[in-house]
């Protein structure tokens, strides 16, 4: 498994995480245990999501920094890895 | 509005190709319970929902249909990359290769065009909630008993996911709403 690979692996777990327990506070908005749970790991997943950028390009179109190649450049979520 | 970030939900990263499982696997992005209707059912139906927790869930919910399906579009797509002529026959993919080659149409695994014929949003809020469950039921039983679906690991989880969280969530959400 790349660099890549793994970081995107495990920004998937904490994205998932923040998903699913924002779906949860939508009909539990008064759940203080949930809610710090999502914040925790919405924290985690800013911070590896800066450390994969940083690397490997933006993975939303506003965070370009100054880079217009970075946005358009390969692999695409649906291309096969290397690895 | 929506923003797109330029990965999967969870990544997808197929090394053998298998265009019959991917006939079978379509169905899960254009078929009768796919992520499209999954995600046009709760997103359409939210319009008529009378409390601000429910339009926060069927946006939300709906809204992850959306990654749903961009991961199932990508298994599609992976299992059938670089097919020769001989494994396209071999396998039983001639008669969606005449009409798609490759590409990734929204049909179901018999090769129905995806249709909102098989979704409904009537405007009333326990009904269109009943419709919901109906849909992630269809989905968690069909596709279970095939057991080719196992080889995908995530499969059987997301679908019982889809199971629980949908009563969960709708359910005692709108009942949680309802009593107070």
């Amino acid at each position: 498994m790349t660099e890549r690979q793994r970081l995107l692996e495990r920004l998937a777990s904490f994205d998932f995480a923040v998903t699913e327990l924002h779906i949860y506070l939508d009909t539990h908005p008064d759940d203080v245990s949930a809610a710090d749970a999502l914040h925790y790991y919405e924290d985690q997943g800013d911070k590896l999501r800066q450390q994969f950028e940083e690397k490997f390009g933006p993975l939303s179109p506003n965070n370009e920094n100054g880079n217009r190649w970075a946005w358009i450049a390969d692999p695409w979520p649906w291309d096969t890895q290397e690895g | 509005m929506w923003v797109y970030e330029k990965k999967l939900q969870y990544p997808v990263n197929i090394k053998q190709t298998n265009p019959k499982l991917a006939k079978i696997i379509i169905s899960q992005y254009g078929g009768p319970d796919g992520e499209l209707g999954a995600s046009l059912r709760y997103l359409s139906q939210r319009y008529a929902m009378p409390y601000p927790e429910i339009k926060a869930i069927l946006t939300d919910i709906g809204t992850e249909e959306l990654s749903h399906l961009e991961m199932v579009g990508t298994i599609v797509y992976q299992l059938t990359r670089n097919l020769s002529i001989e494994e396209i026959k071999k396998q039983g993919f001639e008669d969606y290769f005449v009409d798609h080659t490759t590409g990734v149409y929204p049909a179901a695994s018999n090769g129905m065009p995806f249709t909102a014929a098989a979704l409904q949003v009537k405007g009333d809020p326990i009904t269109d909630l009943h419709e919901d469950l109906a849909a992630d039921e269809a989905q968690g039983y069909g596709q279970l008993d095939f057991p080719v679906l196992r080889q995908i690991k995530w499969w059987p989880k997301r679908s019982d996911h889809h199971k629980i969280s949908c009563i969960m969530r709708h359910y005692t959400g709108f009942a949680h709403t309802i009593k107070q």
